[in-house]
């Protein structure tokens, strides 16, 4: 699944660690849904998305 | 995540030194003669402190926990046990691929015992061998 996690990170100057702070999970959580390599669970989507303000959908798309 | 891997870590040795105190403990007063009183107090006290510390690691375990950890996890026990199986069917092949060598290594064996324990190691060592597969390719996975 693409998503732009690491756009949205970078437009308020936050590390992966601060992200994965905000978040209550690992800075290799952070990675690896950066990375693509790790597709979310629906909880934590929900969870980015309120953090960012942003609908799902406006945050990850189908591959 | 709420709580850092080293304070899980602190945790967990803590409980292990308390536990295998007392099982230590114990085993010893099992053994004397008669169970002496001082060691039933220890026990009446000490047991529900390690019910405490159970929970404790527990709920910090949790906390030091994300999804991630867990899908890591999952997918190296998954692929490790299909590893550990397959090359379980593999290692049964080698009396038929190498039966000479197969022969040799039999007559090697000091008797029926020797026997039983080499079996009980080769039985295990795929499975072992599948463990560590498992988590070499999660580590390649999500690295």
């Amino acid at each position: 699944m693409r998503n732009r996690l690491k756009i949205l990170r970078a437009e308020r100057n936050w590390s992966q660690a601060d992200l994965a702070d905000r978040l209550s999970v690992s800075r290799q959580t952070v990675n690896a849904i950066e990375t693509e390599k790790y597709d979310p669970s629906l909880p934590l989507a929900f969870k980015i998305a309120d953090l960012f303000a942003l609908r799902i959908e406006d945050i990850f798309a189908p591959a | 995540m709420r709580v850092s891997k080293s304070r899980l870590a602190g945790g967990i040795i803590a409980l292990g030194l308390v536990g295998g105190l007392l099982g230590g403990f114990n085993m010893y007063w099992g053994r004397q003669p008669e169970f002496p009183l001082y060691g039933v107090l220890i026990d009446l006290c000490a047991i529900p402190i390690l019910i405490v510390m159970i929970l404790y690691v527990r709920r910090i375990k949790a906390s030091a926990t994300d999804e991630f950890s867990v899908a890591k996890k999952r997918y190296a026990a998954q692929n490790g046990f299909l590893m550990g199986f397959a090359l379980f069917m593999l290692s049964g092949l080698f009396p038929i691929v190498f039966p000479a060598a197969y022969l040799q290594f039999i007559a090697s064996l000091d008797g029926a015992h020797e026997g039983f324990l080499m079996g009980r190691v080769a039985g295990m060592a795929p499975f072992i061998l599948g463990l560590v597969i498992g988590q070499v390719s999660a580590w390649l996975k999500y690295r």
